[in-house]
């Protein structure tokens, strides 16, 4: 017990009381100052549900959200079964090194890559121009196309990860058998490996999810005004207006939605481990 | 293989599609991935006044101008003060943390364990706002005592998580062993549990390290005009426009976490740490 007491402590007095401290001030009218007594409403969470701007901020969190764990699923499972199952031990080892090579790059510098490549004058461009696609730059800078792509790029070491944990725990003998079944190569994927796999794919994407939920970096460099998301507008209202009310009920809202994901989560891994 | 590449060339050549297509597939998401880490180390050579991809002309110009930057020195004596602190406590704590996890029967410890690694399942900006919070009741903000303290509870949990997999990976009758030998506990620590927990104990600190010297989000709300951690200034930086100074960081920070890498795999071996 005393071994544990220094870590709960810390955690406590740093993250669960101020943390419990914001979500009160969320049904408060503003921080009160020492000596104040609180005055209680819950126009912030009027606010953030009716005012379209800020209910589009919301929505546009969520969406992002989603279209980026569909999409880095989708780009993280060849890798993922590629580093299980390519015997190759160059092609494994260029694999893994593709996978852990971002997650050591500043989450900033693959941001400014990111803003190269998809400018205006930057290689996607200039060859699609070349190749005579467009005519004119398409833009992917500053709207939502280009904060969903390099989302996905900064978060797939997360998603792989998890899968490749999943995907080593298949006998490959499972399917073998279904091949000698006469099972084709996409039906075996289909009945063997993808369902055994789902552990995997349900953990990475409720990571995904959760950390481009609360992404900040990404969407503040390539996005606008018009891309922002709830993590930029909580800092802006913090550091930019001083009020603390407003940005915490998009923290409780975000909480929420954190923990009813992780719940949800723990119901499902629950389920399959009885 | 061999045996199967026979197998398949004895009946009538077929052109292998599926591997074709297959591997095609995955070259593309890879160079996706190593995108923008390459372009920014190609822009950081470009003789043009802004960051671009394929470079134009070769100049080091860029890494001299780095130096010259002002704010660059102290804020990378910042970061990395910063990140040396928060490792070293995130250490100390994580490592008592999963001591007393593992080797210790108490109720609600399953409880207190999802608990230590709440931060790590959190959005970051959450947590961010606590610290601010906590911050701001102590005065702690602008300090660099404050940043340590609020790296170390985003630092922490991949401490406690990768010493919780190797101590529960040590045979605990050793320790029983050596305590019947009349060894003290804080003996049974120094000569049978550290010794076996070296690489978690490693693993997590290269972590706690990279979490620290990468982070922006809580950075962002500790620091001030007097203190500021190196992702704070790239990120400022950006207001001055897409100039290669930015990729010269860049490309340094990439060459430096490579040389650790290789450094660490020379001398522990990589895969005993992942």
């Amino acid at each position: 017990m005393l071994l544990v007491a220094p870590a709960t402590i810390f955690l406590a007095l740093l993250f669960v009381l101020p943390g419990l401290r914001i979500l009160s001030f969320s049904v408060m009218q503003e921080r009160p100052s020492a000596g104040e007594s609180p005055v209680w409403t819950l126009d912030h969470y009027e606010k953030l549900f009716t005012q379209p701007l800020y209910r589009s901020i919301m929505t546009r969190t969520f969406k992002i959200a989603f279209m980026v764990t569909i999409v880095n699923l989708l780009v993280s499972y060849p890798i993922a079964l590629g580093i299980v199952r390519i015997r190759n031990s160059w092609i494994r080892a260029f694999l893994v090194f593709a996978v852990i090579s971002p997650l050591l790059t500043s989450i900033i510098v693959r941001t400014y890559g990111w803003m190269v490549i998809l400018s205006d004058r930057g290689p996607v461009n200039r060859f699609m121009m070349w190749l005579g696609v467009i005519d004119e730059p398409y833009r992917m800078l500053y709207n939502e196309l280009g904060v969903t792509i390099a989302l996905v790029q900064v978060f797939v070491p997360f998603m792989v990860l998890s899968l490749v944990s999943a995907i080593q725990t298949i006998d490959p003998s499972l399917e073998q058998a279904a091949a000698s079944l006469r099972a084709n190569r996409l039906q075996t994927f289909l009945k063997v490996t993808l369902p055994l796999s789902a552990p995997g794919i349900v953990t990475g994407s409720v990571l995904v999810f959760i950390l481009t939920l609360g992404s900040f970096v990404t969407p503040v460099l390539l996005g606008s005004a018009r891309t922002m998301m709830a993590a930029v507008l909580i800092r802006d209202q913090i550091l930019g207006l001083f009020v603390w009310s407003f940005p915490a009920a998009v923290t409780t809202v975000l909480l929420v939605a954190t923990l009813v994901l992780l719940l949800i989560y723990g119901r499902i891994v629950r389920r399959w481990s009885m | 293989m061999a045996s199967v590449a026979r197998q398949t060339s004895r009946r009538t050549f077929k052109f292998p599609f599926f591997q074709v297509f297959a591997g095609l597939g995955l070259l593309l998401i890879l160079v996706v991935l190593l995108a923008p880490q390459i372009v920014v180390i190609g822009a950081a050579f470009t003789e043009t006044r802004y960051m671009t991809f394929p470079p134009e002309g070769f100049t080091l110009d860029w890494f001299r101008r780095m130096f010259d930057y002002r704010p660059f020195m102290p804020a990378l004596e910042t970061s990395l003060k910063a990140a040396l602190g928060a490792t070293v406590l995130s250490l100390v704590l994580g490592t008592a943390a999963a001591l007393g996890i593992a080797r210790y029967k108490f109720p609600g410890r399953t409880f207190l364990s999802l608990f230590f690694l709440s931060p790590l399942v959190l959005p970051t900006i959450i947590i961010a706002f606590a610290i601010f919070e906590f911050m701001q009741a102590t005065r702690m903000t602008f300090s660099l005592r404050g940043i340590i303290f609020a790296h170390t509870v985003i630092c922490f949990p991949y401490v406690f998580r990768s010493v919780l997999v190797s101590v529960q990976a040590v045979d605990s009758s050793l320790e029983e062993a050596a305590a019947s030998l009349r060894a003290n506990p804080f003996q049974v620590f120094q000569k049978v549990t550290l010794p076996a927990i070296r690489p978690g104990l490693l693993a997590g600190a290269i972590f706690a390290f990279i979490i620290s010297f990468d982070d922006l989000i809580v950075a962002l709300f500790l620091t001030g005009p007097r203190i500021k951690t190196l992702p704070v200034i790239m990120y400022s930086y950006t207001t001055d426009g897409l100039d290669p100074v930015i990729a010269a960081i860049s490309t340094t920070l990439i060459v430096a976490a490579s040389i650790l890498v290789i450094v660490l795999e020379k001398t522990f071996g990589f895969s005993k740490l992942v």
